[in-house]
Parts: C-alpha cells; sequence; structure tokens
C-alpha cells in the first residue's frame, strides 16, 4: 500500500488558497484544517505568487476536434487537484493599507486584479479579507464598498478578520471558515456537474475518456465528501475499463494490459477503501472476490505472466493491509452459517492473513513465472533497452530518447518492454518479500490458534530461505513443521518437509542429521494415493522427489553408500569427511526414528535368583524398505557385567575383539527384513540383586552407523504415530504371546539364599497357662552370622494380627497370649549378658540380637510364651543377619521361620452335688422350679451334700495333678463347712489324656440363703513328663463355682433299709418322713409293686405329720429273686405343697444274696482304714459308680422337743387362765401390762420389761368378750409385734366370729377352736395362717372320769355339730337331732340314734341363751335317757342365762342336767358360775400352752 | 470439477486422499486438506457461531484458496470429509448430495470386516465407488 502516492491513499480534501498577509497564514491554515471536513491551505505569501493559480497547460482551443487520449488516467491528474487546483482564493489586505494611503490602495487594486486574472477561466471564487488590528477600527463604508466593487465579489465574500482580538479573531475566523466552506461546496459541484454532463452527453469518442471522466467525477464527489456518488462512478468506471480489455487496441497488447490492471487497480484501491471506511466489510470481501475472479485470468502472454502475478500479489497485499488498519470488524448481523447458500463468505476471508498467505502464494507463483521466462527470453533478445521510464499516464511506460539536447519520448514496443519489465523484476529480490509476507501471516494464523495455516505459512517461509540459500533457517522452521505431520500422520507432507531438512543438512555439512532425515524418510509409511508419476523437472516438487517406495528405497541406498564411502554425486569431499567420523543415534521412545528401529526386550522371568540365567529376548523391527544387515548388536544392561554382544557371523571383521567379561556371541545372520521382528534370545546370568534392567540395544550398521536404541518393555510398547493409521499387518514383538503382552525389559534379581538354618521345637500343644517353652536353634551351614538380630512374633492363627480382642485392648495386661522371655543357652556368662542388653521384649513381640558366629556354629535360644486364653497362634521368627562385618548395612540375608502353636486348656473340671444316699429333701425352691433360673442348684439346710469334682484332662499328654481344694469365699467359711472326703494321695494323681479324676467333697451349709457363694476350685498340676526335670513348673488353675441356693428343707423322706437281704428271709423297709415345718403336715404315699418283692402293708394311705416330728412307714418286705433288686417304689405327696418326693432309683435298690453271705470283715475294714480317702478313677465309658459307702445317717430318731420360751401377756380378764396356762408348762412366763386408763377413758397402757422381750417369742392372751375392752387389746395387740420380738401369738380362746384363736410367729397363724365353719378359713387374710383346734380330748379326758363311760351316749342338737364334732367321737354311739326354728321356736327331734338308758352327753360349740339345749334335753329325756349332761366349748351366756341350767333353779331332775361342761374361754362367765352345780369347768390352759409351742 | 476428495480421521489423520487431477500438484492439496482441518476446528469448537447447526453435518465451504474451493463434512463419528473443486459456482444442495453419496460409500468400506478401524482405506472398491461419484459431480454441474 506504500507503493500508492499518497494523494491515492488518503481520502482528498478540498483546496483553498490565501494570498498576502503571509504573518497570518499559520494560524489561519491550522484553523482551516481543523475544520470538520478539513480543508487544505495553500498559502501565498504575497500576490506575485498568484500566478501558480494560473492554469500551466497551454490552452486548449475548445472548439477543436478532442483527440484521442494517449492514456487512460494522467498521474499527476489528482496530485493536481489536491495541491494546486484551489477551490477558493482568498486576498487578505490589511485594512489600515486599504484605508489610508491612496498608493497603497493602488497597489491593493492591481494585486486584486492579477489575481482574478490567474483564476480567469475557472470556476475558482474569490475571496477578499480585510485584516483589522482592533474591533474598534472603523472602516469607511465608502472602502468596503469600492473593494468589493474592485473584486466584482458578493458583500458576504468580503470578509473582516478582527487581529488582536481574541474573541473577534475567533468569530471572525469562523465566519471565513463558512464562506469557505460554501464556496469549496459549491466548487467541486459545479465541476463535477461539469464533468458529469459530458458523460451524459457522450460526446466524446474513446473508452479511456469515459474512465478518465467518471474518475474524474467520483474525485470531485470524493472532494464534497459524497461517498455514495464516488462510490457509484468508481464502480461505473471499472466496469468500462473491464469491457475495454478486450477492446482497446490502442497499445501493444502486453502493455495495454499492463495499464489497465494499473488503473483498475487504482479504481479497487478507491473502491474497497471507500467501502471499508464506511464499514461495509461484507461488501468490501465481495467486491474484492468479483475483482480477484475478474482479473485472475488475464494473465497475458506466458512471458510477461510474472508481471500479471506480481499484479495479482499486491492485490491481496493492499486489501490485507487495508482490512488490517480498518477499524470495522465482522458485523453481527451476519449469519454465523460460514461457507454456505446463505452467507457465501468464510471465516478465513475476513483475517488479514489469509490474503498476505496467499499474496506470498502469488508472489511466488511470480518467481516461478520469472525462472520460466528467463529461461525463455535471455536467450532470445540480447540488450534491455534503456532510459525507460514511466510515462505521464498510469501503467504506461516510455522510453526516454535524447537526441542532442532534445529529449523525446518514444513509445515502446513489447518485446522491448517485456525485457525492460524483466530485467527490473530481477533486480527484485522477491524472496524476502515473500518471506515477510509469510511471517506475517503465520504470526497471524498462529494467534488466531489454525496451527495448520500457520505451519503451511511456516513451510512456505522454510521453502523461501531454502530457495535464497538460508539453510540453518529453513532447517530450523521444517523441523518445526515436521512435528505437526508426524502427529497427525500426513506422511506426504512429512515426506516433503524431510527432503528439504535432509538437503538442508546435507548442505550444512551434517551428517548426522542427514543420515537420521534419510533413515526417517526411508522408513515413511506410503500414502497409497500417490502414483507412480515421476516427473523430475516439475519445479514445485521439492528435493524430495515424489514419495514411492523406489525413492525410499533409492535414498536408503544412498544413505548406505554414503556410509560404505561411495562417494554419490551431488555431494562433496567436506561432507563425504565429515560422515567418516559419525556420530551415532539415539533412539529413544518419542525420537522420530523409532520407525527407523525399534528395540523390544523383555524377561522371561519376573523375577530370578542371582547367578542363575535367565533368558532374555530381543526383538528389533525396522520399517526400512529394504533388508539391513547389522554388523554387531550390543545388548546392555544396567549391570554392565550382563551386556552381551551378537555379531554376525557372515562378516569376517577383526572387529570382535570384544573386552573381556563380554559375552561374544556369533550369529549367522542380522539382517532386518521390511516390518518383519528379528527376534533373538539369550541367556543373561546376574551376580548382584537388585533390579536388572535392558537400557539400549546398540546396533552396528555399515560399521560407521552406530544406533543406540532404548529398549521398550513389549508391556508398554506405544504404536508407531505414524505406522499406526497403515493398513499392514500388526504382528507381535515377542513369540510367546503372553510374553508379547505383558513382558518387561527388567526383572527382579532376588537375593541369595540363606545357608543358615533356623530351627523351631515345639513340643505339642501348650496348655494355658504354663510357661511354654520354645526352643530356638541357628545353626550355621554355609554362612557365618555377623550382626544377626532374631525377631520374635506371635500373630492370632486365625488372623486379626492382635493378640487381644479390641475391648480387653484397653487393659493391657490381658492379653491372651503373652511372650515373657527369651533365655538363652549358652555356656559363658559373659555372651549371656550382652544378650540381655540387647534384647527387647514385647507382649507379642521380641528382638534379639545374636552373636556372631562362624560356619558350623550353632547358637539356641528358648522362648518363654505363656497362654491365659486357649487360642491358636501362629509364632513367627526371622533372623536378619549380614554376611561380613565390612558390608554389614549392605546386604542383610533374612531366614523366616513359622509355626502354628495351639493353646489348650489342659483340665477341664465339672462338679455335681450329690445327697446323702436315700435321702430326699421337699425344697420350696424344688416346688417352684419352673420359674427363674433353673441353673441355680439347691441344698438342704444343715443337711450334708456331697460336692462330686470331675477333672478331665484333655490334653495329649499326662498331667500330675499335685493338690484340689475348694477355697471358700470369705463369708462362705463360716456359713458353710466344706470338708474334703475323698482325694490327690502324694505321688498317685496322673491323669492320662482323656482320663478323669474325681475328688468328693462335704458340704454342710449353715444359713439359709440363695445365691450363696462357695468359692474357687484350686488345682495345682503340671506336665508329669521328663520335660524341664529341675524345677518342677506348678501351675495353679482355678474355676469358680457356682453359686447355690441353701434352703430349709419342708419335708425329708429317708428310706432305711438293710444293706443287703436274703433271699426269701424277710426284713422291715422304713420310710420316714420328716416334717420341719411348724405345721402339720398332712401326706400321702403309695407304693407301687415290685415283682421281686412281697410286701404288708398298704399301697396307699395318707398321714399327718406333726410340726417337727417324724413320721415313720414301715413295710415289711420278703425278697422273691436275688441281684440287685428295685425296691418297691414309694412316692411321698405332700398334701399341703402338693409336691412328691421319689426316691432316685440308685437310692432304692438293694443287693439280694440267695443265702447269707459270709464276710471278713476286720480285713476290710482295715483296708478301709489305710485308704479311707480313696480316690477313684473311672474311665469313661465305665458304668455309673456303686453308691458310697452305706452309712444310713439317722435323723435324730429321739423325740426330742426343744422348748420354746415364751413371754405370755394377757388382759386382765384372762389373768387366771393365763396363771393356769403358765402353771402348766416351765416353758412359760408371764409377763404383765399396765391397763390404765386416762381421764377421758382413752387406754393408757405400759408394756412392762419391754426391753426384754427382744428376740424372744411373745404370745397375748386376749379376750374380746365385751367391745369395751376390745380397742385396748387391740392397741397390744399391734405394739407388741414392733418391739423386735421373733414371733407373736395371740391366743383369743373366744372369738365371737370364730370362737377361739390363736396366732403364731413367723408366718402368723391363728389357732381357732372348734367353731370350724369351712368359711371361717377365709375370714382372715392372706398373711395369717388359721389354726384351728378344738376341746374335744379336754371332754374325752372327763368322760373318762365318769362312773359310767361306758354308758355313754354322745348327743348332737343339729347337723352342723355333727360335722363338726362327729369324727373325734367315733367311739360312742351317737344321736344326731334335727332343730327345726318356727318362729321363736325351736322344734328338736331325734333323726337317729336311740337315747333309750344312757347318759346322753350333747356337745356343742357354744351356748347362748340356752333354748336348743334346753329343747334337745327334753326330747332325749322324753325318749328315755337315763342322764343327759352337756358340754359345750365356748359358754358365752348372755344376760345371765346359765341361771336357767342352774341346778338350784331347775323345776326338776327331769329338767336337769347331770353335767354341764364348760370351757374357760369366756372368763367372766366362768368367774359367774364356777363351781355351781351342774356347772364344771373344763381348762384350756393346757392346751392353750401345747399351742403356744407349736 | 472435484480435483480432490479426502477422508480424515478423527485424530486429523489421513486415512484416504485422492486427487484427480492431470497436474501433479498432489502436495499442494495434501496441504489445501491439511489447512482446511483448521477451518472444520474453528467451525466444530467455535460453539457460539455453529449452535444452531451443531447437529448439520454438512460444513459448506471452508474457505477458497488460490484456484480451488474446499468445502467439508463431519461425521458423528468426526470423521471429515474434505472436497476440494475447481468450479466457481457451487450449489449448496449439490455439495451435500455429492457428500452424502461419499459418506454412504465411507460407511460401506468401513463396515467391511477386514477393515481394521483408525486403519486407512486400502479398499480398491471405495477408491472406484469414489471416483464414480465424483464424476458425476462434475457431470451433475454441467446438465
Amino acid at each position: 500500500m506504500e507503493d500508492y502516492p499518497e494523494e491515492l491513499r488518503t481520502p482528498p480534501l478540498a483546496l483553498v488558497s490565501i494570498v498576502g498577509c503571509p504573518e497570518l497564514h499559520p494560524s489561519i491554515s491550522a484553523a482551516l484544517s481543523s475544520q470538520q471536513p478539513p480543508m487544505n491551505t495553500l498559502a501565498l505569501p504575497d500576490f506575485a505568487k498568484a500566478s501558480i493559480l494560473a492554469r500551466s497547460g497551454k490552452t486548449r482551443d475548445p472548439l477543436a476536434p478532442p483527440q484521442a487520449p494517449a492514456g487512460i488516467l494522467k498521474k499527476d491528474w489528482l496530485l493536481k487537484h489536491r495541491t494546486r487546483v484551489p477551490a477558493a482564493v482568498a486576498a487578505l489586505f490589511r485594512a489600515n493599507h486599504v484605508s489610508g494611503d491612496p498608493a497603497q490602495w493602488l497597489q491593493a487594486c492591481s494585486d486584486l486584479e492579477n489575481l482574478k486574472s490567474a483564476i480567469q477561466g475557472k470556476s475558482t471564487k474569490l475571496v477578499v479579507v480585510l485584516v483589522q488590528s482592533t474591533a474598534g477600527d472603523e472602516l469607511s463604508e465608502d472602502v468596503m464598498v469600492a473593494l468589493r466593487k474592485r473584486a466584482e465579489i458578493d458583500s458576504k465574500y468580503l470578509v473582516v478578520l478582527v487581529e488582536h482580538d481574541e474573541t473577534e479573531w475567533n468569530k471572525s475566523l469562523d465566519k471565513l471558515k463558512n464562506v469557505f466552506a460554501e464556496l469549496c461546496s459549491t466548487f467541486y459541484k459545479e465541476e463535477g456537474r461539469r464533468i458529469k454532463a459530458r458523460i451524459e452527453k457522450r460526446n466524446f469518442a474513446s473508452v479511456e475518456l469515459s474512465i478518465r471522466y467518471c474518475f474524474k467525477v467520483a474525485v470531485y464527489a470524493e472532494f464534497r465528501r459524497d461517498w455514495p456518488e464516488a462510490l457509484k462512478f468508481y464502480e461505473e468506471g471499472v466496469r468500462v475499463l473491464r469491457e475495454m480489455i478486450a477492446t482497446s487496441t490502442r497499445l501493444p497488447p502486453t502493455q495495454r494490459l499492463v495499464e489497465i490492471k494499473a488503473v483498475a487497480e487504482q479504481f479497487h484501491f478507491k473502491i474497497s477503501t471507500l467501502l471499508l471506511h464506511a464499514g461495509k466489510v461484507v461488501e468490501a470481501i465481495t467486491w474484492f472476490r468479483k475483482h480477484t475472479r475478474s482479473y485472475e485470468r488475464v494473465v497475458g502472454i506466458p512471458e510477461v505472466a510474472f508481471l500479471h502475478w506480481e499484479w495479482f500479489s499486491r492485490q491481496f497485499l493492499v486489501f490485507g493491509e487495508l482490512l488490517e488498519t480498518t477499524s470495522a470488524s465482522v458485523p453481527d448481523s451476519l449469519s454465523p452459517r460460514f461457507g454456505t447458500a446463505d452467507n457465501a463468505l468464510t471465516e478465513w476471508e475476513f483475517q488479514p492473513s489469509y490474503y498476505y498467505q496467499l499474496a506470498a502464494t502469488y508472489l511466488r507463483e511470480k518467481r516461478y513465472a520469472i525462472e520460466c521466462s528467463t529461461v525463455n527470453l535471455t536467450t532470445e533478445v540480447n540488450g534491455i533497452p534503456e532510459s525507460v521510464m514511466p510515462s505521464v499516464y498510469v501503467g504506461q511506460y516510455v522510453r526516454l530518447f535524447e537526441q542532442g539536447d532534445t529529449v523525446s519520448v518514444l513509445p515502446l514496443s513489447d518485446m522491448e518492454y517485456t525485457s525492460y519489465a524483466l530485467s527490473e523484476a530481477e533486480r527484485f529480490q522477491d524472496s524476502y518479500e515473500i518471506i515477510a509476507l509469510f511471517r506475517k501471516a503465520y504470526e497471524s494464523f498462529q494467534s488466531l490458534g489454525a496451527t495448520r495455516m500457520a505451519s503451511a505459512c511456516s513451510c512456505g517461509m522454510a521453502i523461501e530461505y531454502y530457495a535464497a540459500g538460508d539453510f540453518s533457517n529453513a532447517k530450523q522452521l521444517f523441523d518445526g513443521v515436521a512435528g505437526l505431520y508426524r502427529q497427525e500422520g500426513w506422511a506426504t507432507l512429512l515426506w516433503e518437509n524431510l527432503g528439504y531438512l535432509r538437503e538442508c543438512s546435507r548442505k550444512l555439512n551434517s551428517p548426522k542429521d542427514f543420515v537420521s532425515y534419510s533413515l526417517e524418510m526411508a522408513a515413511l509409511p506410503l500414502f497409497s494415493g500417490s502414483g507412480e508419476e515421476n516427473r523430475e523437472n516439475n519445479s514445485k516438487i521439492g528435493p524430495a522427489g515424489s514419495p514411492t517406495i523406489f525413492r525410499r528405497e533409492a535414498i536408503l541406498q544412498e544413505v548406505i553408500n554414503i556410509l560404505e564411502g561411495k562417494h554419490s554425486e551431488g555431494t562433496d569431499d567436506a561432507f563425504n569427511n565429515a560422515m567418516e567420523e559419525c556420530t551415532p543415534l539415539d533412539i529413544d521412545q518419542i525420537s522420530p526414528l523409532r520407525i527407523v528401529l525399534t528395540a523390544s526386550v523383555a524377561f522371561h522371568e519376573q523375577s530370578v535368583k542371582p547367578g542363575s540365567p535367565v533368558l532374555v529376548s530381543v526383538s528389533l523391527l525396522s520399517h526400512l524398505p529394504s533388508p539391513v544387515v547389522i554388523d554387531q548388536l550390543e545388548v546392555q544392561f544396567n549391570q554392565s557385567d550382563c551386556n552381551f554382544v551378537i555379531h554376525s557371523a557372515q562378516e569376517d571383521s577383526p572387529l570382535n575383539s570384544a573386552l573381556p567379561g563380554q559375552f561374544v556371541e556369533a550369529a549367522t545372520s542380522l539382517t532386518l527384513f521390511t516390518n518383519r521382528w528379528m527376534r533373538l534370545t539369550h541367556e543373561v546370568k546376574s551376580e548382584q540383586s537388585g533390579k536388572l534392567e535392558c537400557l539400549s540395544v546398540k546396533a552396528t550398521i555399515n560399521k560407521h552407523l552406530v544406533i543406540y536404541c532404548q529398549a521398550e518393555s513389549p508391556a508398554s510398547m506405544e504404536d508407531f504415530p505414524l505406522w499406526k493409521f497403515e493398513d499392514q499387518v500388526e504382528t507381535l514383538s515377542m513369540k510367546d504371546h503372553v510374553l508379547a503382552l505383558s513382558g518387561q525389559k527388567l526383572v527382579q534379581v532376588e537375593e541369595p539364599d540363606a545357608q543358615v538354618d533356623l530351627d523351631l521345637n515345639s513340643t505339642g500343644p501348650a496348655l494355658v497357662g504354663e510357661l511354654f517353652i520354645v526352643p530356638v536353634t541357628i545353626l550355621c551351614k554355609g554362612h557365618g552370622i555377623h550382626s544377626g538380630e532374631l525377631k520374635i512374633n506371635l500373630v492370632d492363627a486365625r488372623g486379626g494380627g492382635l493378640l487381644m480382642s479390641p475391648r480387653e485392648a484397653e487393659e493391657s495386661e490381658s492379653h491372651h497370649v503373652e511372650l515373657l522371655g527369651v533365655s538363652t543357652v549358652s555356656e559363658d556368662k559373659e555372651s549371656k549378658e550382652e544378650v540381655d542388653n540387647i534384647k527387647k521384649i514385647q507382649y507379642s513381640f521380641g528382638v534379639l540380637s545374636v552373636p556372631k558366629l562362624s560356619v558350623g556354629d550353632s547358637w539356641s535360644c528358648k522362648l518363654e510364651i505363656k497362654w491365659h486364653r486357649a487360642k491358636s497362634v501362629m509364632l513367627y521368627v526371622s533372623l536378619g543377619y549380614s554376611l561380613g562385618s565390612s558390608e554389614a548395612a549392605l546386604h542383610r540375608l533374612n531366614v523366616h521361620r513359622s509355626l502354628q502353636i495351639d493353646g489348650k486348656i489342659p483340665l477341664t473340671v465339672s462338679h455335681q452335688f450329690l445327697r446323702p444316699f436315700r435321702r430326699e429333701p421337699l425344697l420350696l425352691s424344688g416346688i417352684r422350679s419352673s420359674n427363674n433360673d433353673e441353673k441355680i442348684c439347691s441344698l438342704a439346710l444343715n443337711e450334708s451334700n456331697m460336692l462330686v469334682v470331675n477333672v478331665r484332662n484333655c490334653t495329649e499328654v499326662p498331667l500330675r495333678l499335685h493338690s484340689m481344694t475348694i477355697e471358700p469365699s470369705d463369708d462362705g467359711k463360716q456359713l458353710c463347712s466344706v470338708q474334703q472326703i475323698s482325694g490327690i494321695t502324694s505321688e498317685h494323681a496322673v491323669i492320662a489324656p482323656n482320663e478323669e479324676y474325681k475328688t468328693i467333697f462335704s458340704v454342710r451349709p449353715q444359713v439359709i440363703s440363695s445365691n450363696f457363694n462357695l468359692g474357687e476350685i484350686s488345682l495345682n498340676w503340671s506336665r508329669d513328663s521328663s520335660l524341664g526335670e529341675g524345677q518342677e513348673s506348678r501351675v495353679i488353675m482355678k474355676q469358680r463355682l457356682p453359686e447355690v441356693n441353701i434352703e430349709e428343707p419342708l419335708l425329708v423322706v429317708s428310706m432305711e433299709c438293710p444293706p443287703y437281704a436274703i433271699l426269701g428271709i424277710p426284713f422291715t423297709f422304713y420310710v420316714k418322713i420328716h416334717n420341719s415345718t411348724s405345721l402339720l403336715q398332712e401326706i400321702k404315699y403309695s407304693l407301687v409293686d415290685s415283682q421281686n418283692f412281697v410286701f404288708s402293708g398298704a399301697h396307699n394311705h395318707a398321714a399327718f405329720v406333726l410340726p417337727k416330728s417324724d413320721h415313720i412307714i414301715s413295710h415289711k418286705l420278703v425278697p422273691l429273686g436275688s441281684g440287685s433288686q428295685q425296691l418297691p417304689k414309694i412316692t411321698v405327696t405332700s398334701v399341703r405343697y402338693s409336691a412328691a418326693l421319689t426316691p432316685s432309683t440308685s437310692a432304692a435298690s438293694v443287693f439280694v444274696y440267695p443265702s447269707e453271705p459270709k464276710f471278713i470283715l476286720e480285713k476290710s475294714y482295715s483296708a478301709s482304714d489305710e485308704c479311707p480317702c480313696h480316690s477313684f478313677r473311672v474311665p469313661l465309658s465305665s458304668p455309673p459308680p456303686p453308691p458310697p459307702p452305706r452309712k444310713m445317717e439317722m435323723v435324730a430318731a429321739s423325740k426330742q422337743k426343744v422348748k420354746k420360751y415364751i413371754h405370755l401377756f394377757y388382759c386382765s380378764e384372762c389373768e387366771e387362765l393365763a396363771k393356769k396356762i403358765a402353771a402348766s408348762s416351765d416353758a412359760i412366763e408371764l409377763q404383765s401390762i399396765n391397763w390404765r386408763s386416762f381421764d377421758d377413758g382413752f387406754p393408757n397402757l405400759f408394756i412392762n420389761k419391754a426391753h426384754e422381750i427382744r428376740g424372744q417369742h411373745v404370745a397375748f392372751l386376749a379376750s374380746f368378750s365385751s367391745p369395751a375392752v376390745i380397742f385396748e387389746q387391740i392397741s397390744v395387740i399391734f405394739a407388741l409385734p414392733k418391739l423386735f420380738i421373733a414371733s407373736f401369738t395371740l391366743v383369743l380362746p373366744f372369738f365371737p366370729t370364730g370362737s377361739f384363736e390363736r396366732s403364731r410367729g413367723g408366718p402368723t397363724s391363728v389357732v381357732i377352736y372348734d367353731i370350724h365353719a369351712l368359711q371361717e378359713r377365709f375370714y382372715f387374710g392372706d398373711d395369717v395362717l388359721p389354726c384351728f383346734e378344738t376341746g374335744i380330748p379336754l371332754l374325752l379326758q372327763r368322760l373318762r372320769q365318769l362312773p359310767d363311760p361306758d354308758n355313754v351316749t354322745i348327743a348332737f342338737p343339729d347337723d352342723g355339730a355333727w360335722k363338726r364334732f362327729h369324727k373325734q367321737l367315733q367311739h360312742f354311739p351317737m344321736i344326731v337331732c334335727n332343730k327345726v326354728r318356727e318362729g321363736d321356736k325351736r322344734i328338736v327331734r331325734i333323726k337317729e340314734g336311740n337315747p333309750e338308758g344312757r347318759h346322753v352327753v350333747i356337745v356343742d360349740d357354744l351356748v347362748q341363751s340356752g333354748g336348743t339345749l334346753r329343747e334337745c334335753q327334753k326330747v332325749l329325756a322324753a325318749h328315755g335317757a337315763s342322764k343327759v349332761s352337756a358340754y359345750v366349748t365356748h359358754a358365752v351366756f348372755p344376760k345371765q342365762s346359765y341361771e336357767r341350767f342352774l341346778t338350784s333353779n331347775s323345776a326338776g331332775p327331769g329338767d336337769q342336767f347331770a353335767y354341764f361342761w364348760i370351757t374357760d374361754s369366756c372368763p367372766h362367765t366362768v368367774k359367774a358360775i364356777a363351781q355351781q352345780p351342774p356347772f364344771e369347768v373344763l381348762s384350756l390352759a393346757g392346751s392353750i400352752a401345747d399351742a403356744l409351742q407349736i | 470439477m472435484i480435483v480432490c476428495v479426502a477422508v480424515v480421521g478423527h485424530q486429523n489423520n489421513p486415512l484416504y486422499l485422492q486427487s484427480f487431477t492431470e497436474a501433479d500438484d498432489a502436495l499442494k492439496l495434501h496441504h489445501i486438506v491439511h489447512c482446511s482441518l483448521d477451518v472444520i476446528d474453528e467451525r466444530v469448537n467455535n460453539p457460539k457461531r455453529s449452535a444452531p447447526t451443531l447437529n448439520e453435518t454438512f460444513l459448506g465451504l471452508l474457505y477458497p484458496t488460490e484456484n480451488y474451493k474446499v468445502y467439508g463434512y463431519l461425521t458423528n463419528t468426526k470423521v471429515k470429509f474434505i472436497m476440494v473443486t475447481t468450479d466457481i459456482d457451487v450449489k449448496d444442495a449439490d455439495a451435500r448430495n455429492f457428500f452424502r453419496k461419499f459418506h454412504a460409500a465411507y460407511v460401506d468400506a468401513v463396515s467391511n470386516p477386514f477393515h481394521v478401524p483408525g486403519k486407512k482405506i486400502a479398499s480398491r472398491s471405495f477408491g472406484s465407488r469414489v471416483s464414480t461419484i465424483v464424476k458425476s459431480f462434475g457431470a451433475g454441474t454441467t446438465v
């Protein structure tokens, strides 16, 4: 764009001229140029210069016919109009010059005339400016008018400038500016209209003029900033110009074309500029497209094609520059869909870089064209025309011809012009231009992220550098581009690139690069599309040639030739010399040369022992087109000792003077074929432990070329970037598929084998509690031990690692298995101390240092481990040592041993309680056994219970039991006596595996307690083996006995029978039932027949067992069969507890001898004396053990009565009865209560000696005979139990609703005499045991003292009495009366029995008024009873009703009772009627005293 | 006239490239095809511009260069088809039609069980089918 003239590049500005007053010019022109739109000023200092404005050219005769123009546009026309043809001229006069001096006035007038003549014939406007120094200077009107007339101008074109006043100056300047603007506009409009009129009239002959006029109109439009019109006429001009290409014949064709293009270029430039300035980017681009398309093919003759390309390139360059400088961007309104029907443009067309790139491409085209032209032209035309220069017309060249002084301008012939242009073009260095363009495009594309475009530009640059001979730059650029092509697999592009690179490195004398590029080229995959054509003459093909297989082979051959020293054509000596000292090529995994040679190395093993051979496979692959022979192959490892060399056997070169220590092997042939793996397998031996890795494979080809190819593992081998897209067969690097997929190039060399034996000995399982000893022996076979260390670790065999459960981990002591210590077995003390210093022992881990040992030595130690629980444990012992002291840290060898040791519980202890033989207590817990925990065992109080403890050896070794005791708990010592009956003797208790050992203890509990803790069984045992003779390791093992329940038995059933029986001889079988309660117990028993016995006695019977007494059932039995026989089975049932007692079958059997056996009693006794504590060792499968020796322990057979000492309180009414009671028993002591009352009548009682009755049995004799005394007695009844007494018994001889009762200690009981209606049982609360007693025994006693005891008949007045009493009076004849109440009258009849002649005793429980008795007496007497007596337990007799019965009051003997017996249950009655016939009092005192003893 | 067609894999590697010119400008066509990948990248990766047309496989005119026009087509598997033509006025419909046929031919070629995906297309029948399509394209424009 810089090539264009200034006037073309910038928009045209209106031009005005100012003449005179030069001192003001700068300020005026500055003001005008700063105006909007700006104006240029042509400033003439004085009027003498005004002639410049006059038309320079000769005046043309307007009437003469217009001659054909010599060109289209004159070059300087635009410049002229911009710089020399002002639209308006202003003449400046100073006001004082005009107004004052006439001479000055005249001068001014003449100046004005000159000016007018200068602009005459043009439409240039004239303006007169008067300059005043200050605003105040008035100008005379007539001067102004005169001046105006002189200048022939309108008054408004006379402008006054005020010089020295700032504001006035600006104001007047503004006025001037407006005047100028108006005049300019008019001027350019007029001019434009003038030319336009010519176009419209079409009164011109040639097309050239049409174009010229269009141009002029457009320019004038531009002057007045009428852009659309300018655009319109420019486009019109272009249209006409295009038509002209074919039609014009004015110039020789080549030059004509050049001129047209030059003009078109100007037009195009103007249009593009206008469009871009208006922001119409899309239109501009579309216009440009149209432009290029219409001129693209207008190349002209081939000789000058370069001119076309140069021009064409310039179009792109200029448009690119325009696009770059314009601020307009891609409008948003544009459819985003580029490149389709609705938007024909594409993205790149908005980018200047696109145009730069194309400009460069076309410029390159130009260069090719020049090259062609020079070949064709230079030979034909000799001599380049001289003094050729551009003519006045755009795009025309003329030749100056000098003849003497005159210089004439001659037109050129085409031939001349061509040679001129060619010479011009050759002078010019296109390369740098092209590079610059490409660089611009490259940078621009790079910033846009279009890497491929950029690299294409880069490639273009590089080719230019190459063409220009700047090889290092070219190589650098090519290298950069090659990376992209390699990455994306564009082999053909890469091929071209490499071809350049190869030549560059050849030129740069870089043989290594040359070889590597050549090899890469040779190994490149062929693009299948590339044909066979091979036109070497095509200049566009680079030095690489076309990518064919032949070319590849040729390149390879060339390399080989060079390597072999055969000088090929095209290389100089220096290069060949450099070739001689060829440096080796390195190929790694990212190198592009991987396709030339790839080495894949795999070991056949993953790990290997040191010194033992391992196979390693080396595979080589090459993509070179023809086979390559490798002279020597060296495989290198990280352990250089393992390196080996294979050399071809065909080669008989003396190369194999291998280094000592290297394996050299000769292979038959080392030829690499194309795309085929060459596989070699070799054996390697490594002495050093650690990693053995194959580093590289060094291949020597043709002696000079050495390739270090980095080894790759087949497992991690990647595809070849270029070959991966090729449709070739893929092969595996290894024969073995597994190896090909997972082979590794490194192998782990293991540590050498340790030659030390580590022995762990264990004698069977360990037993819980003992100190288990594991001997460890180290035996040095082949190695000596230096700084050895023994690590011991105990791990749970079931996994988990820890030897304790997580919960127990908190308490650190409770490890289940503990490593207690390590003891060394060594002769001298010193080493032991040394060892002790170092050993560190923890619960499950120990470290121990081993002294220095030489070969053949052995060393041992013992591990002491203790088991707390039965647990299986893995014992790991590892010995780490080094071979020598010098390299101690380097090589440590390790020997590991492990051993599983089971911890076992040595003895299982079980126990069993046995009761005394043939004795069964009935315990409350036995009755209620169902409810709570049934596990708990119940023992009877004060009975001796047997505890049998079974100890069983569960191990596989015999154990020695030293002692077995029961250690009672603290309180158990006093409460329960435990004695060992049989057990351990001093030496005998060796228990073989799986055998049992029993010990019997007798346990006699002495207190009632539930959950009584008996204590622990303590066993002291040791192994019965020869191990550890020195110290006997006794172990104490404890096991807790379960808690037992001790209760008092309710009933005890004991069976007594002789120790043996003799066939046919009867014996007595007693069953004794002891009632240990204080209640009357009703029992039932039943015997089941036994087939071997006959017996006498009832099968079923019932009995009452009195409290604390025994009931003995005896049966006589005769055995019928001999042997051990089952006795008849007796079942005793307690009615009260509804529980049955059945003796065990073992207890209920007896041995029957057929005849009297003969025992040598003395011997057997002595034997038992010697060994009183017999220990049984019973095999498991033996029959149940015989019962312990028969010791019939009798429960105290004598009926010894233990008297209860009772304190008896009484109410004042019963004092007499109380005294009688006290007199009847010496165990009863009377106590007194002070019965007083307060004044208001409330009782004031005081119990005397209250503190003495603590813990004693207390009874109270009460009398509820009258309501008045009940209250105070109840107070006492409530008070007495609160005085810490052992028991309390209330004796109430007559209770109005119960007649007679008493209560007793323990469970409170009430004893009631005789009024035993069934419902009375339920009268009392649940915590009271009612006990019904009777007074009948007293009556029976009295009746026996009668004179006629045999004549007595008992009569019951009603059925109730009969029910109550008849059982106790069974041996008397009985009469039962029937009593019917009719209102107050009672009618009594005899129901059964005969009273005739008998002494009839009427028995009833109580008497009130006595009416019944009287009626009864009358009936009996009427039936012939000889005497009638009466007995009532309770004589209530209210209101002295007893008087009716007094003998003194009776009507006669027929109306009399012979005796009237009463008891002293009602004290006041007794007091009243005592000893008055017929009354007789039978005292209850003895009976009560007995009852109190219950 | 179509001077060149190409199939480019999704790693921007050439899978098939065939030129139909007498002149030996294969290299230049390679360059053109390679450069046109930039335009495809730009169109595919610039979501703002191509959002409404994301599902459109036909990419339209990629760019005009020298005497050629480059058209593009992108399959679902990111395989690109590129066509270089010297025709001045190409109707979009024609180009679409051409690419559709070309795509069908490609699908048939890669459906061959002996074809390894990602490798170059070596099928001869594919080549002949493509040249038929190319010829018919030229014929279509002249008629």
